[in-house]
């Protein structure tokens, strides 16, 4: 199928239109590729199908080989075109690049939110550590319950609603076993660390993920909460969907915690506001309180401070590092704004037109960045220093998505071209233990050491 | 809350006045007016008329007067809630109004009620589903179903339905056959009111379920859908609980804009069954020109929809927390 696909790509990327004839071939390729995709992603799963293996056991997340692709009218838009990289636990790994580089698209993927049936993850794999419940044969949570101290299970009485004693039919008040719950009150239940691939999960099992496990801010804090909800019904549901046996009183302390923890100052009287009272930043911050209300393991945010004004960004950016720590948990942290990046990531992906060009840690891309994409990067950040009255940018524009070239995607506009360009697309060049590069520049290094 | 309540009302008196004068003026103005209707009725069967006779009948309807001095006398008495006696039926018109409003009424809720119940249902899986197969037949059907002009599609059902198949009568609300009274009688209606009806729905869900689409994808397109999705709502959850709630809005002040309809009858529907509805009345009253009857009925539906968009104003801010009436 993908043969079929590359055929026609180059054949259309001689003239700028596609003729009714290749309108159809499109639609028709596309909607078979669609339907088996769809079939796929609503089909009904064994476990054993989606749990496989972490390849280094200290990441929480490692995209192999990931393939995205949006089957349009015009051609399949590969906007996430072989992208691997890992998250270590506890790092925060910020992802640049600009507009369209799939940055979202690869975040979108990971939490399968891809609008379907035209967005797809065509393959690759994304190994997700999770942290969930251990379950019974049934699929139901298996309880932790208290303990004496010399190792004997606890046993009370069993109270109704009332609070009265409930009398068995021997007349005797029937004992059950006492659950443990942990300091906020939540029952406690036995936990596994399994590993998912969350790209071959079916739909029906993604809620195991979504939200507990790995939790998203989004860009647009002014349209990302419903408007007809209060923000406490909102933040509750969180809890009501990922906590077995939550009651109201429980999922609304939760809550209010998590409002404060996020630096609400009067969290009693937000929770009872609708989104449209409060301004963006208060929302953002409603979102990250979402986001944290089940302690995930991950949390990925997209483009968190893009549309806020430059001080309640700072804030915002302090809050993150802050509950990072707190949560114990790792960020995956996209932006375009490479001072967010040098501030929060430890580690940094630079994407461009759907691959990773150049990943390391924060300093090496920084201090030594390597692909001429990169360096144009970061020359063309503002800074109070420079002489020059105007800003560098780098010339040219991203490839046509649907017809990507055969050779390197910024062959075009680069500045230190050389004749092995015009080949194949490079790989990826390992220049120091966590410096990776593709670019043609870089390939004697590699043969060297 | 009552104050605007209350500032909505007086605007609604003024919004009335103008209604009934562009009523009146219009009606004054037709080229033929009931005394010469009836006239021409009497010298068909050969009789002779006199010019004292022509002023006098002048008189007795109250058409003797300019179309200003008509108006405001016509207001006075409205001003008492005296509707007048209609001209054709000889009986005061909220007699009239009052007798007919039943059977219209009982047509217009329970094919609003199966309008909305069969309509948003559709509507929710065609945006749901949309671009499927699902999607595609639900719209053409409806499509078919609001192209259709009601003359016609009456017919056609009273003629598949009542005149070749024979399962329902084919007009009429009473079978003058039988003796009825009660629950037997009540049953008997049903049945005359059943085509009608699956007439009228069948005509109107299309608009409804393309509304209801259409606010549908739009709602789940939104970012907020995608937020409820990212928290790890099972599928169902957010289509009807996140997804829905926001599709009603638009829904549910609509359904306050239906008061007027559901009073005012089906003129056309009426006709082509025979029902003694309102519009059926209304309709033939408007054939001979019944100023009163006209007027009357008009101002009830102008009454109507006032309230109607009042209510849909206040139902807006009881679904919208965004919305505050001040």
């Amino acid at each position: 199928m993908s043969q079929n696909n590359e055929v026609k790509a180059t054949k259309s990327s001689e003239k700028h239109y596609l003729t009714n004839k290749e309108i159809r071939e499109i639609a028709k390729a596309n909607a078979k590729v669609m339907k088996a995709l769809e079939k796929k992603k609503y089909r009904k799963a064994d476990e054993s199908e989606f749990v496989t293996e972490m390849k280094d056991n200290r990441n929480i997340l490692e995209i192999d080989n990931l393939h995205t692709y949006f089957f349009t009218d015009q051609g399949v838009v590969k906007a996430v075109n072989g992208v691997s990289f890992n998250i270590p636990k506890g790092a925060t790994v910020g992802i640049v690049g600009e507009s369209g580089c799939g940055k979202s698209v690869t975040s979108m993927s990971v939490m399968r939110l891809l609008q379907g049936p035209q967005g797809q993850i065509y393959s690759g794999s994304i190994r997700f550590k999770s942290y969930d419940f251990k379950r019974d044969e049934h699929g139901n949570p298996i309880p932790v319950f208290k303990r004496k101290p010399n190792g004997k299970i606890l046993f009370e009485n069993q109270k109704d609603k009332d609070g009265n004693d409930v009398i068995g039919k021997d007349g005797k008040p029937v004992r059950v076993p006492v659950q443990e719950t942990n300091e906020s009150g939540v029952l406690v239940y036995e936990m596994e660390e399994k590993v998912f691939d969350i790209a071959e999960m079916p739909m029906s099992e993604i809620h195991r993920i979504r939200g507990r496990q790995i939790s998203m801010i989004f860009q647009e804090p002014m349209t990302s909460l419903n408007p007809v909800f209060t923000i406490g019904d909102q933040l509750d549901e969180v809890v009501f969907i990922h906590t077995p046996g939550a009651t109201k009183e429980m999922a609304k302390r939760r809550s209010l915690e998590m409002l404060e923890l996020v630096g609400i100052a009067a969290p009693e009287r937000v929770y009872n506001s609708f989104p449209h009272e409060l301004s963006g930043g208060m929302r953002q911050r409603v979102m990250i309180s979402m986001a944290l209300a089940c302690d995930p393991r991950l949390i990925i945010a997209d483009e968190p401070t893009t549309a806020l004004d430059v001080t309640i960004q700072a804030q915002i950016l302090d809050l993150l590092r802050d509950l990072k720590q707190r949560i114990d948990g790792s960020i995956m942290l996209i932006t375009h704004d490479l001072g967010i990046i040098a501030e929060m990531a430890d580690y940094v992906v630079v994407m461009y037109a759907g691959r990773v060009i150049e990943q390391g840690t924060v300093s090496e891309i920084f201090h030594n960045p390597l692909h001429p994409y990169t360096i144009g990067l970061q020359k063309s950040k503002p800074t109070m220093d420079s002489d020059s009255d105007t800003l560098f940018n780098i010339p040219g524009n991203v490839p046509n998505p649907v017809n990507m070239p055969k050779h390197c995607f910024f062959k075009e506009r680069c500045s230190k071209c050389i004749g092995q360009c015009s080949g194949d697309y490079p790989g990826m060049v390992q220049v120091s233990p966590t410096h990776y590069v593709a670019c043609h520049l870089y390939r004697e290094e590699e043969t060297n050491g | 809350m009552l104050k605007y309540i209350i500032k909505r009302l007086a605007l609604s008196i003024l919004i009335l006045l103008g209604v009934s004068l562009i009523i009146y003026v219009l009606i004054r103005c037709m080229p033929v007016d009931f005394v010469t209707q009836k006239l021409s009725s009497i010298t068909t069967t050969g009789a002779e008329t006199s010019q004292e006779l022509i002023d006098a009948m002048m008189k007795t309807y109250g058409l003797d007067t300019n179309i200003f001095e008509g108006y405001v006398s016509w207001l006075g008495k409205l001003l008492r809630f005296d509707f007048g006696e209609s001209f054709k039926y000889g009986i005061p018109v909220i007699d009239v109004i009052k007798d007919h409003m039943g059977v219209s009424f009982a047509v217009a809720l329970i094919a609003t009620i199966f309008e909305f119940l069969i309509a948003i249902p559709l509507g929710v899986t065609a945006a749901t589903h949309q671009y499927s197969i699902r999607d595609y037949i639900v719209t053409v059907l409806v499509m078919i179903g609001i192209s259709l002009p009601s003359f016609f599609f009456g017919q056609l059902l009273k003629n598949i339905f009542a005149i070749q198949l024979e399962w329902f009568p084919a007009s009429g609300l009473i079978d003058a056959s039988k003796d009825l009274s009660g629950f037997a009688l009540l049953l008997d209606q049903m049945w005359h009111l059943f085509i009608p009806i699956l007439t009228v729905v069948i005509l109107s869900i299309g608009g409804r379920m393309r509304m209801t689409r259409t606010n549908m994808l739009e709602v789940l397109n939104s970012d907020y859908i995608r937020t409820a999705r990212a928290k790890g709502l099972k599928e169902k959850v957010v289509i009807y609980k996140h997804a829905f709630r926001n599709t009603m809005i638009p829904l549910v002040t609509s359904l306050a804009g239906l008061l007027p309809g559901l009073f005012s009858g089906a003129i056309i529907t009426e006709q082509v069954f025979g029902l003694p509805g309102i519009g059926n009345k209304a309709f033939e009253a408007m054939l001979v020109a019944d100023i009163p009857f006209i007027m009357g009925y008009n101002m009830f539906l102008a009454l109507l929809s006032v309230i109607g968009v009042l209510l849909a104003d206040l139902m807006y801010a009881v679904v919208d927390p965004r919305v505050k009436l001040e």
